[in-house]
């Protein structure tokens, strides 16, 4: 297998590493409007639209930040799929909505779709993840997102009001109860599987 | 050990491999295995993964890209409020605010200060008054007279009220009295001297209808200002500033 060429579009996916406000910039610029025309033709709105954009862009930043993204087809069309796939979920959501579809004819090459399903399955193990950390016990949670964020661990303790060492083993542990927590949901397993 | 014990030990070792807690001799054996134990090595990444994705959610950095996102998204939102689509596409500049802002302003202005019309203030100048005539020592009369020229019209009212006491018939006083009245917008009380003048067959016929329509004007009643200036005499003192302020209206 040969390994594919990677699209000069790669540059907006480092710019989201990079934190690089210019080309973020240009990414709204350029790619926003057709987006925005296509919720606005499927039952939503401008600000609909754009809650979709800010939620696909920084999905796109974890994948490529945890996983790696590597575009190997333009921007546009691996983008507008994703917030195409995320507003169609968001409109099966909420089912009482009368929704009209409007399928848009156009040519999304291979690589795009297979890209795009790789984010939005990225996201829906993100989400889990999330979703069963709400489940946990106050102290590990607290643990968890203030252990992860750029707090020292002695820092996380004195705020925890628990020693360095407590502070260090109760981490790992709840790190260790959160996986274990996943991979025992249906979901991880199905979405491992799929 | 059970299964959950066994899992906690090895993510125990899997967190400290990552966060480079091991010695190096713990570390070494741990590779090894990783390489040997292909279920173990399926099993860290797994671990690995969910690891990487938390570290990620939390990280400041991440919450830096976010915050750029948004701003992205307010600068995108910000450019399109100011795009005016008719067609063709016009940047709203700032100064076009200030345009609409002194547009706004000065419908405004005509609006509720009716801009433009005439005011009372410019038509009610009052000319000194004279009540002191020779031989006329009456002290009343020039307190009124001073209080009136002087423009302290509560004062001259006074005044005016006690001299009207004891010559209540004087349409002289009464005129001045309506126009204290009506320079402290007490309107109801000068028209009502003013009709009563007006009605009556002194000289002062036409300067009260004039000052009628000063006071409507105060009021802003414009029709009614017209009405009463139609009314002044061609021949009567008061017909050329009735004249002008018609025109105004």
């Amino acid at each position: 297998m040969t390994a594919k060429k990677i699209h000069p579009d790669q540059k907006y996916v480092e710019a989201l590493l990079t934190n690089n406000r210019e080309l973020i910039d240009e990414i709204y610029v350029k790619f926003a409007p057709k987006i925005i025309g296509y919720v606005r033709k499927n039952s939503g709105d401008e600000a609909a639209a754009r809650d979709i954009i800010q939620e696909s862009l920084i999905t796109l930043y974890d994948q490529a930040k945890t996983k790696g993204l590597q575009l190997t087809c333009p921007f546009d069309a691996y983008f507008f799929l994703i917030c195409k796939r995320k507003w169609l979920n968001m409109l099966k959501k909420s089912s009482n909505k009368e929704v009209t579809i409007e399928e848009e004819r156009l040519y999304i090459s291979d690589d795009a779709d297979e890209t795009a399903a790789s984010t939005q399955e990225f996201e829906e193990q993100q989400n889990l993840y999330i979703a069963m950390l709400s489940k946990m016990g106050d102290t590990c949670k607290k643990i968890i997102t203030l252990g992860f964020s750029s707090m020292s661990m002695q820092e996380v303790a004195d705020q925890l009001n628990i020693t360095y060492a407590y502070a260090r083993k109760k981490k790992s542990l709840c790190i260790s109860k959160l996986t274990q927590l996943i991979k025992k949901s249906p979901e991880y397993r199905q979405l491992n599987n799929g | 050990m059970d299964d959950s014990s066994m899992e906690t030990e090895k993510n125990t070792l899997f967190i400290a491999y990552i966060e480079k807690t091991m010695s190096d001799s713990e570390r070494r054996a741990f590779v090894e295995r990783l390489e040997k134990d292909t279920a173990l090595h399926d099993e860290f990444s797994a671990f690995s993964n969910i690891y990487k994705v938390l570290e990620n959610r939390f990280s400041t950095k991440r919450a830096d890209v976010l915050q750029s996102i948004q701003q992205a998204d307010t600068n995108f939102k910000l450019s399109q409020d100011s795009t005016i689509s008719k067609g063709k596409v016009i940047l709203f500049k700032p100064w076009h605010y200030a345009v609409a802002a002194t547009v706004i302003l000065v419908v405004g202005l005509f609006l509720f200060n009716d801009f433009g019309k005439p005011t009372y203030s410019e038509f009610a100048t009052q000319d000194a008054i004279s009540l002191t005539m020779r031989g006329n020592s009456n002290a009343t009369a020039k307190e009124a007279e001073t209080a009136f020229n002087n423009g302290d019209y509560k004062e001259a009212l006074t005044h005016f009220n006690n001299l009207l006491q004891n010559a209540p018939d004087t349409v002289q006083f009464q005129l001045y009295k309506a126009q204290a009245l009506i320079e402290q917008d007490k309107f109801e009380q000068a028209e009502k001297i003013l009709k009563h003048i007006s009605e009556g067959n002194s000289v002062y016929v036409s300067k009260s209808r004039w000052w009628m329509a000063l006071s409507k004007l105060k009021q802003k009643k414009y029709i009614e200002v017209e009405q009463i200036l139609n009314s002044i005499d061609a021949d009567s003192e008061e017909y050329s500033k009735a004249q002008e302020l018609l025109k105004e209206l």
